[in-house]
């Protein structure tokens, strides 16, 4: 081996903890960007993909009930695909403590699901009679397990044991209704012979279609709707509603979007904090080699000899880092990827070695450690020989002796001195603190971005402030069921509301989505929307409308002020209403919902004042078991007198469920946090102990003229701490714009508009702790190092 | 080829730091021949290590000319610098700049190596270097495992791989004892007798005086010879 060569191996392992640091600020920012790349590429792809490959309906028709024969018609239809038709009920299930839960019951007219594939994940299929197969995402919020019995309860009240035979991914759940997994409720899938143990019809009520050609084109779909809706209508059949979705449009996309927006920006941030921390450390590392470098070009090393040697050092330690960077970040990702997955129901469908990743990171290991060494390098390789031979060591400018001085007249000299030491090298502490502030501002900004999550929440718990919501089977009138229940002590007192849906007409007059439609009574104290344009309908105002986000986002032209026409399910009449304002609730995904005054409600609904949905208010704020013990005696005294009951549940379980989604984001963001304080507190231990290496040989000149082991680390642990508290302070200030370029991007992926931003002390705390204590830690080491060698030893160190 | 092999016209070197400029060397002419062994004397400050950088090429010129062996050093460019010097000069620090990882065989091949001098000879011709300068027994150690005088004889070896025509010694017995001192001056001795021209700076002008001719500096200036 030629000598310089074995030199390089020598700079290599003769400073482990060093090359150790010099390694690890590669690997971070590799690890980061392979994770964050591979979730970049996989989650969109897998979501598509494998919304694609499950041959997802276009067009979902809820129809009065019709049989096999119209599957057959339908599927020898123009530009059909594939027809499947489906008996869809809502009923409800027993969990593991007794309690009922809402779940929608359904069987297909075809055992191998040519529509809307499921994924069996555990158990076996086909289904047989007495069995069941539960969906998998909220198979645990019915305590199942495959194997285990499952008791069914129809509307009449009887009640049906079934076996779960198998828990199934269906990432079509949502897509039927514009609705989202998170407020689907429990998905429970029978054979065609359960029908009728279950009091189902054994006639099929909803048809999926699947287009030739994709789908992917929203308005062919709607054109090919509009003519199957004419179709069908002419055959004899009643349609309720349509529900559209485009082949690649798996329901919980926006979600996806949400994260590849947060991983794009973290992932560029990601890129500069490695690239500034690498150069910073190589930095570090080439001013500890002047007197080498010095020598060498003494003995006729060229400027381009020299570059090339520690090029060839920063390859190493870059090869190093991309050998166990690239499987520890596809092993992060691949963690990422089933959390991800199992939470927002896509199955990952690219497996193996993401090579994009794998390229990228090679060409960043590559090439970033080069560019960012290449500065310090030639830098380094140009400083004439003399100079080299100095050792580079500054001794200080005329400034720092007036900033000392200053400093002196504030605080100790020793302390000034440690103040000075910190402002010594301008550079090297604008790249430390640019390094550090920006790790603290992901960090911080991601506490804050989770604030505003958490913040939105409570805008959802805000729509449903009643305690239980009671929907019963037949209307009746407020006054009588409250009472029936007024023997009941916890409950304060009862509100109706109206609720019911609607199909929505487009302008052009088509038969549009179906929408749900709640109506509060005038005044009631149990919902506090949040109006995110115009406004809410006032007291005694008729034929306003308030509408959700995803009417923005299906109908952008659709305005404040605006006339639109619906028609109520049951009623046969179009009506006419004036758009009076915008909501924010659940996200752009959350469904066509709208709210109205309830005396329209009563006016359009024909029940006269009679309605289906309770909200109910409890004296005390009860505790768990005593709120669920409510629900049954509620259910248990209107059964007593013959009101049957179609779900009554908890509000505080729809608030979850409506947040589920909204958590995820909490947790991934959290995830990216954990991501960005490592890299973080990597750059931080790794400038901070190379700040002190570097002055190993002043900490000898400090001991020789009579500073204490307990002087020198107490300027150590100072420049230390006061370098962390920079970082800090810059980190949080610059975590304002990183917080609103996060938020602004999952706000509009999620909401199709900007989130409100947050602000938590919690990551400004943490990141503060979090400086203070790793500058401190990083800091000690090395200075512990120089103080326990002797004196001459210090000297002679190079 | 020429008569002398280093010529040296009003040479002037000026330091300047922010708005203080310090006058090193005030117009120095000199000329060694071939061959020759010279000591060059002088106070702390009086400008010998400037004036040896300066012959070397480790430092520019501010004014003046410097001809080595028939090569004008000052108008060379740094990478030309490099390799002429690498071929043509050696160079002994007072502090050795061995480098530390390296051991005494890969130190004395280095500038073989920077030089695209390395053969299968190399390793060879560093050993009978390292032999000569006593060193045989210890080629495999590194610097830390040996003394202080024998890491200014593997300085020595090092100078010397590359055949220089030129041998330049900035204080290279100042780290040393008086029997070191005397040991590295004879290795100079067996240097120059082989016919290899030398200039040794020292401000120990009883060492100097081993040398055959001596120039004293002062104040940038050559005071006497």
């Amino acid at each position: 081996m030629r000598p310089r060569t074995k030199k390089i191996f020598y700079d290599f392992r003769s400073n482990p903890s060093r090359s150790v640091l010099v390694i690890l600020s590669i690997f971070v920012g590799l690890f980061a960007v392979g994770m964050i790349m591979t979730l970049w590429i996989c989650i969109p792809s897998d979501l598509r993909m494998g919304y694609e490959l499950s041959n997802p309906a276009n067009i979902y028709f809820r129809l009065s009930p019709f049989d096999n024969s119209l599957i057959r018609s339908v599927q020898k239809w123009e530009n059909v695909q594939d027809a499947m038709g489906s008996s869809v009920a809502t009923l409800r299930a027993y969990d593991g403590s007794g309690k009922l839960k809402k779940v929608v019951v359904q069987a297909v007219s075809d055992d191998s699901w040519p529509v809307n594939h499921i994924d069996i994940l555990e158990g076996s299929w086909p289904l047989k009679d007495g069995e069941a197969a539960v969906e998998n995402y909220k198979l645990t919020d019915l305590d199942g397990k495959v194997g285990k019995p499952l008791t069914l309860k129809t509307s009449s009240g009887k009640e049906v044991n079934v076996t779960v035979a198998a828990s199934i991914r269906d990432q079509s759940l949502g897509a039927g209704d514009y609705s989202i997994v998170f407020i689907e409720p429990i998905q429970v899938y029978v054979h065609e012979d359960m029908l009728r143990k279950l009091e189902m019809d054994t006639h099929w009520n909803t048809l999926r279609i699947v287009l030739k050609d994709g789908g992917k084109d929203e308005q062919r779909i709607r054109d090919q709707a509009n003519i199957y809706a004419d179709r069908l209508k002419k055959a004899g059949y009643q349609v309720q509603s349509i529900a559209l979705r485009r082949s690649d449009a798996h329901p919980t996309a926006d979600y996806a979007d949400a994260i590849a927006g947060i991983l794009l920006v973290i992932g560029v941030l990601v890129v500069f904090l490695s690239g500034s921390l690498t150069y910073n450390t190589l930095t570090a590392i080439l001013s500890n080699q002047m007197r080498q470098i010095g020598a060498m070009k003494t003995v006729g090393a060229t400027y381009a000899q020299i570059v090339f040697m520690y090029m060839q050092l920063i390859l190493l330690y870059s090869l190093i880092a991309l050998v166990l960077a690239v499987p520890a970040s596809m092993g992060a990702a691949e963690l990422c990827r089933d959390f991800l997955g199992k939470n927002i129901n896509f199955a990952n469908i690219r497996t193996g070695v993401v090579w994009e990743t794998v390229i990228v990171q090679l060409v960043l290991g590559l090439v970033v450690p080069q560019v960012a060494g290449a500065i310090p390098v030639t830098k380094g390789a140009h400083v004439s020989i003399q100079k080299a031979m100095g050792g580079m060591r500054g001794t200080g400018s005329g400034d720092n002796d007036r900033f000392t001085r200053g400093m002196s007249r504030l605080f100790s000299r020793p302390t000034a001195l440690s103040m000075r030491n910190t402002f010594r090298n301008k550079s090297r502490l604008i790249l430390t603190l640019f390094t550090l502030s920006l790790g603290g501002a992901i960090f911080i900004a991601s506490f804050n971005v989770n604030k505003a999550i958490d913040e939105h929440v409570a805008v959802i718990a805000r729509y449903v402030q009643a305690d239980l919501d009671l929907v019963t089977d037949q209307p009746y009138r407020l006054d009588h069921i409250q009472s029936i229940l007024k023997d009941i002590p916890e409950i304060n007192y009862i509100e109706g509301w109206g609720a019911g849906s609607a199909t929505y007409i487009d302008p052009d007059g088509n038969d549009g989505p179906s929408m749900s439609i709640l109506a509060p009574p005038d005044g009631s104290a149990l919902i506090a929307p949040n109006v995110k344009e115009g406004r809410w309908f006032e007291p005694g105002e008729q034929n306003v409308i308030t509408l959700s986000e995803r009417f923005n986002y299906t109908y952008p032209d659709l305005k404040v002020g605006d006339k639109i026409k619906m028609e109520v399910k049951g009623t046969g009449n179009k009506t006419e209403w004036t758009v009076v304002g915008f909501f924010t609730m659940a996200g752009k995904s959350g469904g066509f919902l709208a709210y109205m005054p309830l005396s329209s409600w009563l006016h359009i609904s024909g029940a006269g004042n009679r309605l289906t949905k309770f909200q109910i208010v409890t004296q005390n704020r009860l505790n768990d078991e005593r709120r669920a013990a409510l629900t049954k005696d509620v259910e248990t005294v209107l059964d007593a007198k013959g009101i049957k009951t179609t779900a009554i549940q908890r509000n505080d379980s729809f608030v979850s469920d409506a947040a589920r989604g909204l958590n995820i984001m909490s947790i991934f963001m959290m995830i990216m946090a954990v991501l960005v304080a490592l890299v973080g507190c990597i750059g931080l231990t790794g400038t901070m102990s190379l700040n002190v290496m570097e002055r190993t040989a002043e900490i000898g000149i400090l001991r020789a003229i009579g500073a204490s082991n307990r002087n020198v680390m107490k300027n150590v642990l100072t420049e230390g701490v006061l370098i962390g508290f920079m970082s800090w302070g810059i980190g949080s200030v610059l975590s304002v714009p990183v917080g609103f370029v996060l938020t602004n991007s999952l706000g509009r992926a999620i909401f199709g508009s900007r989130l409100v931003p947050g602000y938590t002390p919690t990551g400004y705390g943490l990141w503060l702790v979090l400086s203070l204590v790793l500058s401190v830690l990083a800091c000690r080491a090395p200075a512990k190092t120089a103080v326990d060698l002797t004196i001459r030893e210090v000297l002679s160190v190079e | 080829m020429a008569e002398n092999i280093v010529e040296i016209h009003g040479l002037k070197k000026v330091y300047r730091e922010g708005s203080v400029s310090t006058e090193a060397l005030r117009g120095i002419d000199l000329s060694v021949a071939r061959g020759e062994y010279l000591g060059v004397v002088g106070k702390s400050g009086a400008g010998k290590t400037t004036l040896l950088n300066m012959i070397a090429g480790l430092d520019s010129v501010t004014e003046g000319e410097i001809t080595v062996d028939g090569r004008r050093v000052d108008k060379m460019n740094e990478v030309k610098k490099a390799v002429w010097r690498g071929r043509s000069v050696g160079f002994i620090f007072q502090s050795f700049q061995l480098l530390p990882g390296l051991s005494l065989l890969d130190n004395v091949m280095l500038p073989m190596d920077f030089c695209g001098k390395l053969s299968r000879n190399s390793s060879e011709k560093a050993a009978e270097l390292l032999r000569m300068v006593g060193l045989i027994d210890h080629i495999h150690k590194i610097p830390s495992e040996i003394s202080g005088g024998q890491q200014q004889r593997v300085a020595i070896a090092r100078a010397l791989a590359n055949d220089p025509i030129l041998l330049l010694a900035d204080e290279p017995t100042g780290r040393l004892d008086t029997a070191t001192s005397e040991v590295v001056f004879e290795i100079f001795e067996k240097v120059v007798a082989g016919g290899t021209t030398m200039i040794i700076v020292s401000h120990d002008h009883s060492l100097a005086e081993r040398t055959r001719r001596i120039i004293t500096l002062a104040d940038g200036r050559i005071a006497d010879e």
